[in-house]
């Protein structure tokens, strides 16, 4: 027994000890992933388990030890739901706004900067607009509670010195998406113009020497230069946004939505945590959770594959 | 360069276009600036129409920054979650992408898979709070500078910097008889400067700004972050009671309060990031847009 064992260690050995070399030489980098590895596995992996609550009736003051398995009941209560149906429609429906407004303002944001020479204009154009995305939704979303307030709001006063009647536009169920989808805008477009102005910047000058030469004007070579040279970046960027469809601006709605507008203007995170976190209706809402998680992670994998199909390059993982 | 007609046109028409799309987003925050420093009954005469000050008054930020306010208690929390937050958000996330920009590492795609599948599906909110809610998290000090210290993008955009530094810098050190360590803190640390200071950055700007894991996680007012109390101060047509106990006499018209508030809270991301900006022009954006 003891000559089996040793013979196959010392069959094994060097292998082994190869191996082990190389794990052992970088056992620096080992312990500098370790924190990170933590951390992940309690906020990021511990929470999936939470995940199981949306198959049961959780007892909220007992935890899981109290609570018993319910099947699929949540979901078919979902199902049945007029305002869960109606926050997934909503959901949807902000989502699709925002991918073309959110999509379409940034590059002709980062296309017209580009066509600006004068060097001190185009940086001061940049710092202003990038300026929104550096405030809270709960400060961008008191800003435009304010200006749009039926009796002290400027737009109003506007309205009415141009001959309109005041509203309280955020209580109207007609505007509140465009509300929605203006306001991101705004907010966002600076920002995500960046990655347009690098591709921009990384374009070879040579090309545009040539078109020079060629004769064509300022706005032909944006048409046959600068547009075909960020094309793959434009997919790539438009290919990720189709993945995070389900998300529709959590911090955003719960800001300026009010019981008015919920029939236009209630998504799915908005509705997870009302019904989860102020209802405590936890199970109810884990399964929202989940339905929201799954068609998540179909869309991202599916909008990644199709990024890689495209330009092999590109895609997130 | 000599323009055509049809350039100039194109040319000047850009400018306007893009000067205006500019106020546009510029001058609601002016507007507000310009509200909240100008005495109520100036607002009131002019109907609320004050795009330039034309006196000035401090009366609502004295008001709102009195000792033992509502609001300063909630500034002294966000700014230690901050800054506590960004240093542990960079220490756990450059500590990770050092380790995975190793190509050679054993294990190196198995970690990476593991800390991007945390983009692609995560538990959801309802599961999350049930996890911290278990771990006896909430309502603590700390809950915050845990629950946001970890971002696996920011993780991708160190990384593929730390990828870009070339080898030979790191090998010529060892061969000096640098440990491992101090080529870490001497050599790679210095030269990741602008990467650490951009993702820094939007560390910085997702402490500062978070209000919904405060909202989930905080109860206590007294633990609550800037965002929280500015969020209830715009949300309600009074001014809250727990605001108007603290403060302990009149309080001024709202609006006016509402305004500065804002301000207040705005105003040191608006400040900081212009700063930082010639950063994240340089350095960040090539990681993102490669992965």
């Amino acid at each position: 027994m003891e000559l089996a064992t040793k013979s196959t260690t010392r069959k094994s050995s060097p292998r082994l000890e190869v191996k082990f070399r190389r794990i052992w030489k970088f056992k620096l980098l080992y312990v500098l992933l370790l924190p990170a590895f933590a951390w992940v596995f309690i906020f990021d992996y511990l929470p999936l388990y939470g995940v199981s609550i949306a198959f049961m009736d959780y007892n909220v003051i007992q935890g899981f030890p109290g609570s018993s398995w319910a099947g699929l009941k949540h979901f078919n209560m979902l199902f049945e739901s007029d305002m869960f149906l109606n926050a997934f429609k909503n959901t949807l429906i902000i989502s699709l706004y925002k991918m073309i407004s959110g999509f379409i303002c940034p590059i002709l944001l980062a296309l017209a900067l580009n066509e600006i020479r004068t060097v001190w204009f185009k940086k001061t154009l940049q710092t202003a607009v990038y300026l929104p995305r550096f405030v809270s939704w709960v400060v961008y979303g008191g800003i435009i509670t304010i200006l749009l307030s039926p009796e002290t709001g400027i737009i109003n006063k506007f309205i009415e010195f141009f001959g309109g009647k005041p509203a309280y536009l955020l209580v109207e169920p007609n505007y509140f998406r465009a509300i929605l989808v203006v306001t991101d805008a705004m907010k966002e477009m600076g920002w995500a113009a960046i990655i347009y102005i690098a591709a921009i910047a990384g374009l070879n000058p040579e090309v545009y020497e040539a078109a020079i030469v060629d004769g064509a004007t300022r706005f032909k070579r944006i048409i046959h230069v600068t547009l075909p040279g960020i094309t793959s970046t434009i997919v790539v960027i438009f290919i990720l946004r189709v993945g995070y469809v389900m998300s529709a601006g959590l911090d955003q709605v719960i800001n300026l939505y009010n019981p008015m507008v919920f029939e236009v203007g209630d998504i799915l995170d908005t509705y997870i945590y009302r019904v989860g976190i102020e209802q405590f209706n936890l199970s109810l809402a884990a399964a929202a959770d989940v339905i929201k998680g799954v068609i998540g992670l179909l869309l991202v994998l599916t909008a990644n594959h199709i990024a890689k199909r495209i330009n092999p390059d590109s895609g997130i993982f | 360069m000599k323009l055509t007609g049809g350039e100039k046109a194109f040319v000047t028409t850009n400018y306007i276009v893009l000067t205006l799309l500019t106020l546009i987003i510029v001058l609601p925050f002016w507007y507000v600036i310009s509200v909240s420093i100008t005495p109520y009954h100036i607002f009131s005469e002019k109907d609320g129409m004050v795009l330039f000050p034309t006196s000035f008054s401090f009366e609502y930020y004295e008001y709102l920054l009195q000792k033992g306010s509502l609001i300063y208690g909630s500034y002294g929390n966000t700014i230690r979650n901050t800054a506590g937050g960004v240093l542990l958000a960079l220490f756990l996330t450059a500590t990770v992408a050092y380790a995975l920009a190793e190509k050679k590492l054993p294990g190196r795609k198995i970690f990476i898979l593991y800390f991007v599948f945390t983009m692609l599906f995560k538990g959801g909110l309802i599961p999350t709070y049930i996890t911290i809610k278990q771990l006896g998290l909430l309502n603590t000090n700390y809950v915050l500078i845990l629950v946001m210290a970890f971002s696996a993008f920011n993780m991708i955009i160190m990384k593929s910097f730390f990828e870009g530094i070339p080898e030979s810098l790191r090998e010529s050190a060892s061969i000096d008889g640098a440990s491992e360590f101090r080529i870490l803190w001497r050599i790679i640390l210095p030269l990741s400067m602008p990467v650490i200071a951009s993702v820094g950055l939007l560390y910085m700007v997702v402490y500062w700004n978070d209000f919904f894991n405060a909202l989930l996680y905080v109860t206590d007012w007294s633990k609550a972050p800037v965002q929280l109390v500015l969020r209830s101060i715009i949300s309600s047509s009074s001014l809250p009671p727990e605001l108007l106990e603290a403060a302990g006499r009149t309080p001024p018209p709202t609006i006016g309060i509402q305004m500065s508030a804002i301000v207040i809270v705005a105003l040191p991301m608006l400040i900081i990031y212009p700063l930082i900006q010639k950063y994240f022009d340089q350095g960040m954006m090539v990681g993102s847009v490669k992965g």
